[in-house]
């Protein structure tokens, strides 16, 4: 394995140790614990606080996203691994006073299992809590299965639009549901060119031949559409936007928001490419496209691929999409 | 009891203290590579927090364990593999077959709930339903340790020609389909210490 790290067992520490540094005008840790990240300036207490509980091994998500206009708390787990419910807990109860509280989480296993134990917990403290369950990768399940999907790189919209809404001071409920909505109006597909390599294991996470790309491949490498030769940017492009497309039925006149994420070790110049392909395609269909992000956010370590994921947006969507946000790595 | 847990857990903490590189390389098959570092994070802060509780009510120790390791190993190993830790302390000596009956039971009840999981799901539940199913049929179980070793050995190997339908491995191109599930392999590890040290 040939990273710039220090002791294997303290790389999340570390890690969250510099960031905090790095960035102490706007992100501190919580009193109690060095896994919870908190806005510095945090929102007013009448305002519901949009927390996230997910495994390392990805950043800049989501400690990246914590900030004024977006997350208020982030629980950081080991890497590829979600922290525990009663860690969960903890970073609720710092938003008890709150007059509400949501948690992402992002549908895999463990986070699930956690979150939920979480949200039981608060619940029996009587804490306002309740949690958002967000996916959007077609390539886990069919369509009619939605829910069975995973979560990808297009839960930032819901990440961004929310954190926007509950900074105005929208109350819980309404949140939660626009939150299912930007949900149900988001698709996700990526593919994955190349291994990154475990900090733990020191080995690859998942095999590729050098001509070789896969379909589908969720963030860890878990199996999508399948395995196929490399081919050009505009091949593969169609190729997806054409599953994209079989699973969500677009229409002319739409206005779509592009989120071209790149899995740790893809080029700027590759994902601006991509990004062209993209337009091109969605200008065929007449389709218009509002404000893209594209850079990369959601990595898995120095793995290389990108997903495409698209929202079909309304006016509000657009609106708290563009909000301005003091998070550290998000940059519109 | 607390010298048999005591022996359980210090036993446990050595078996998996040497074969979780293996368990590693096995996770790295159908999972993400971790699950051996995981679970020997676990069973070393349980043998550190046991001997540090040897005082202590042994329902009380027991749950001080599986707390601190759900907390340490994280995700759904350690939600899920703390359960039994948890159940495991409210045996009773003066009953001693149904309140291991009752801790199976418990744990199996748990795990299905919290994990979404049932029996051939290929997971940590495909080695406590065949030993809970033993138990309820051998009311003398206490003096069958190796039929009960010869469940635990032949339950793993089952996982084997399983398809994941939980988990990561759910999502790999074969549903790792011809490997053992690295989360009953070391349920079976510490499983077979639990009869062991007990019985």
């Amino acid at each position: 394995m040939k990273k710039i790290i220090n002791n294997k067992d303290q790389i999340v520490d570390d890690m969250l140790s510099g960031y905090i540094k790095a960035n102490s005008d706007r992100v501190k840790f919580s009193n109690n614990s060095k896994r919870i990240i908190l806005r510095s300036h945090p929102k007013n207490i009448e305002k519901t606080a949009m927390l996230i509980g997910n495994g390392s091994g990805h950043e800049p998500i989501a400690m990246g996203w914590v900030g004024e206009g977006l997350l208020d708390a982030n629980v950081v787990g080991d890497i590829f691994a979600a922290p525990s419910g009663d860690l969960i807990f903890e970073g609720i109860q710092i938003f008890k006073e709150n007059s509400g509280c949501i948690l992402l989480i992002s549908n895999h296993a463990g986070d699930v299992m956690n979150g939920e134990m979480a949200i039981e917990l608060a619940k029996e403290h009587n804490i306002n809590a309740d949690l958002l369950l967000m996916y959007d990768d077609i390539a886990s399940a069919p369509r009619g299965s939605e829910d069975q999907r995973r979560g990808g790189a297009g839960t930032t919209f819901i990440y961004k639009i929310l954190g926007a809404l509950s900074e105005m001071g929208e109350k819980k409920e309404t949140l939660l549901s626009l939150g299912k909505f930007v949900r149900d109006q988001t698709r996700t597909l990526s593919i994955a060119v190349a291994s990154g390599v475990s900090p733990i294991s020191g080995e690859k996470i998942f095999h590729l031949d050098d001509d070789e790309v896969f379909i589908g491949m969720g963030v860890h490498g878990e199996s999508g559409y399948g395995r196929q030769k490399i081919s050009s940017s505009k091949k593969i492009i169609k190729l997806m936007m054409d599953k994209i497309f079989d699973d969500y039925k677009y229409k002319e006149g739409d206005i779509v928001v592009p989120f071209i994420n790149g899995s740790g070790a893809t080029t700027l110049m590759e994902l601006l490419i991509i990004y062209n392909d993209v337009e091109e395609y969605l200008a065929q269909y007449k389709i218009k496209i509002y404000k893209p992000l594209i850079n990369e956010y959601i990595t898995t370590q120095e793995s290389a691929g990108f997903s495409i994921s698209l929202l079909n947006s309304n006016e509000q969507m657009r609106d708290l999409w563009i909000s301005p946000s003091s998070a550290p790595y998000f940059h519109l | 009891m607390h010298s048999a847990y005591k022996k359980w857990i210090l036993n446990s903490y050595d078996k998996i203290n040497s074969d979780y590189v293996e368990l590693d390389k096995l996770d790295q098959l159908v999972g993400d590579g971790d699950h051996g570092s995981t679970i020997y994070k676990g069973i070393t802060i349980a043998k550190q927090l046991y001997l540090n509780n040897l005082n202590s009510p042994l329902d009380e120790t027991m749950a001080i364990i599986s707390k601190q390791m759900r907390i340490e190993m994280g995700g759904a190993s350690g939600i899920l593999m703390s359960i039994f830790f948890d159940e495991s302390g409210k045996i009773d000596k003066s009953n001693l077959n149904s309140s291991i009956i009752d801790i199976f039971e418990k744990s199996i009840d748990k795990i299905m709930k919290r994990g979404k999981v049932k029996a051939g799901d290929k997971s940590i539940l495909d080695i406590y339903i065949p030993v809970l199913n033993f138990l309820k049929k051998n009311s003398d179980f206490q003096f069958k340790k190796n039929e009960i070793n010869e469940i635990l050995s032949l339950s793993l190997a089952k996982t084997k020609e399983m398809e994941a339908q939980v988990g990561r491995a759910k999502f790999l191109e074969n549903r790792g389909l011809g490997f053992i599930d690295p989360g009953a392999k070391s349920t079976e590890i510490i499983l077979r210490e639990y009869f062991e040290s007990l019985l």
